[in-house]
């Protein structure tokens, strides 16, 4: 994944010497301490954050909650093996699957129309389906739960119209998955969307000009030029958007009476809760690095096998 | 002669009706999909200028019999003693300060990592990139269970201080001082007599004013919306963020779990209508007006160190 040029030469090596020269040791010292000062503040925050807490979380995961023994990885198992923890992990499952296609198609759909000549208006409508991403997670799930009910919708409303009946949106248990990918693709496709539409903006008119002369039509330049253009953007959107859902709460937990949904809906959920509820501190560690070392996992063999974020230096 | 330009001119015509057509059809099914991101915005705009009745029985898309919103926003505003004030008040106390720190610590390291060779830097740049990929929602529980060993939970700086490390800050300037930012100026500094914190502080540091704009609004955007983390941190009424109130708000009507136990609570839905406005225009305006840093700032994180 980390491919670092050794050919680069190294600029530290040679840059002190006019000052080694000018100034003797101290300023030598200098610029050789320089850089660790540049990146202290960050790693410092970094240990203190988010390797600490990590550490310490799988420190407290691997002892007991009632005689705070080491136990080894028995938290792990006893939460695998909780039913409710199973059935929360299906539920993710269930809408990581569901979800990373479609978001993905949808939003490569969307922005290659706004890219493309046809159609007016575009960048209002681009600022439109941009908007919902602005507004935090807690009203928009605030505005949602009204929308899912029939007597305040702006959808059943439409629906209404159009000859439909008693309209109820996500009333059955099965269904709620999908009230919950709802919300995710309403609030973040805006975003992708707009990167998309940016990197497409960014595809040399030359390039497109010389296929079209070639004889391509506008299928063969969506799927031989643009596609393979918005490949790793479709690499990052699919990590940031299944992450996203693997750690889904503040929705569901928000939606709780509204949608009657259990309180241990998605695994974050069932750590938040046998935290808060059972006070099981070490059991909901190992459930929070369960969470983290999949979601990881997931983003980094990603990562790996697509390319992106290469640290290719120039000089 | 005739017979030769008409039907030429029928095609061009016929070519210009069916593309007109085309135009027709894709603004079409844009307007549908702008419908489905619209519509429930401006359905929480609308029913904060009604009554509690209103928002169930009249059009979702239209105003109701009476203008209500300064009713209605007065009425959140002096709820339990001007509490809502207050969240705004943290949101800020707790958004401003992780801005900036994020600021400093992402463009410095950012230069330190791109414009210096030093033993272990690659082993820190790979560090970086893990950091970024690992969702800051699953670090939320760890951070809380470090958070209450070091009794920083129910204080400013249990918020402050986790949400105060970007690694996608970092990258991003890492990026643009490796790409954009050409090492022989600051050796002609160093000849001129600069030393290296004089480089970074007066010749790095305005150069990089985009990039460093792009931090800023993204670190601002995700602290000041961000729910879990705080939601766990801070537990105190008064110390809330506008989202943790406002959440804890609607948790007490009856969209929220707590319901039976705050019968005869004071908050109405209208209140949770009104606050959920009002906590999202003021940041929606912003991101709207400023989007465009952010799309290009995220295209620039991901894509130049290829």
């Amino acid at each position: 994944m980390a491919t670092v040029d050794s050919s680069v030469q190294t600029e530290g090596a040679r840059m002190p010497q006019p000052m080694a020269i000018r100034h003797g040791r101290s300023a030598l010292a200098g610029t050789r301490l320089a850089p660790w000062v540049f990146i202290a503040p960050f790693f410092i925050l970094l240990l203190a954050f988010s390797l600490g807490p990590g550490l310490y979380s799988l420190w407290m995961s691997l002892h007991s909650d009632q005689s705070g023994k080491f136990i080894g990885v028995k938290n792990y198992q006893t939460i695998v093996q909780d039913s409710d923890f199973q059935s929360a992990a299906g539920v993710i499952w269930q809408c990581v699957y569901t979800l990373a296609p479609l978001f993905c198609i949808f939003a490569a759909v969307v922005a290659l129309v706004l890219d493309s000549k046809a159609g007016w208006g575009k960048s209002l409508i681009k600022l439109l389906i941009f908007l919902p991403f602005a507004i935090p997670a807690t009203a928009s799930t605030i505005l949602w739960a009204f929308n899912f009910s029939p007597d305040s919708s702006v959808f059943a409303s439409v629906l209404h119209r159009m000859g439909a009946q008693n309209v109820l949106f996500f009333s059955k248990p099965t269904t709620l998955p999908y009230a919950l990918m709802n919300i995710v693709v309403w609030q973040n496709i805006g975003a992708w969307v707009m990167v998309l539409t940016a990197s497409l903006a960014g595809i040399p008119q030359e390039l497109v000009e010389m296929a079209r002369i070639e004889g391509a039509g506008a299928m063969s330049i969506v799927r031989h030029i643009k596609l393979p253009l918005l490949a790793p953007v479709l690499v990052l959107m699919i990590i940031s958007v299944t992450s996203y859902v693997l750690t889904l709460i503040t929705e569901p937990y928000l939606l709780q009476n509204t949608l009657s949904i259990p309180a241990t809906y998605t695994p974050n959920m069932w750590a938040y809760n046998i935290s808060f509820q059972s006070s099981a501190f070490n059991l909901a560690a190992a459930a929070a690095m369960l969470l983290l070392i999949v979601s990881s996992t997931f983003a980094i063999i990603f990562v790996w096998r697509s390319g992106i974020y290469r640290l290719q230096e120039r000089d | 002669m005739q017979t030769t330009v008409q039907p030429k001119a029928i095609s061009a015509r016929s070519h210009r009706i069916r593309r007109r057509l085309t135009n027709l059809a894709v603004t079409a099914a844009l307007a549908v999909v702008c419908y489905y991101f619209v519509a429930p915005v401006l359905w929480l705009v609308l029913a904060s200028t009604k009554t509690q009745e209103e928002v169930f029985s009249s059009s979702p898309l239209w105003f109701g019999s009476t203008f209500r919103l300064w009713d209605n926003v007065t009425h959140v505003l002096n709820y339990n003693n001007s509490i809502f004030l207050t969240w705004t008040k943290n949101s800020l106390l707790y958004t401003i300060p992780s801005v900036a720190i994020t600021i400093i610590s992402s463009a410095s390291a950012g230069f330190g990592l791109a414009k210096y060779r030093f033993r272990g830097r690659t082993l820190l740049l790979f560090i970086t990139i893990i950091a970024l990929l690992v969702p800051a929602t699953t670090l939320a529980v760890p951070i809380y269970l470090e958070g209450s060993k070091l009794g920083i939970v129910n204080t400013p700086w249990g918020v402050i201080l986790p949400t105060s490390a970007s690694a996608f800050g970092v990258w991003i300037c890492y990026n643009f001082f490796s790409f954009q930012f050409n090492s022989e100026i600051m050796q002609a500094a160093r000849i001129d007599g600069a030393n290296e914190y004089q480089i970074f502080a007066f010749i790095a540091l305005p150069t990089a004013r985009g990039v460093i704009a792009t931090v800023a609004m993204l670190t601002f955007v995700s602290n000041w919306n961000n729910f879990f983390l705080p939601f766990l941190m801070v537990a105190r009424d008064d110390l809330m963020p506008l989202p943790v109130g406002l959440g804890n708000m609607a948790a007490q009507t009856v969209l929220g779990a707590q319901a039976s136990s705050a019968a005869g609570s004071a908050i109405s839905i209208m209140d949770v209508i009104t606050g959920a406005f009002l906590v999202a225009l003021p940041i929606a305006l912003l991101f709207v007006l400023v989007r465009r840093y952010w799309a290009a700032g995220l295209l620039g994180g991901s894509m130049q160190g290829q």
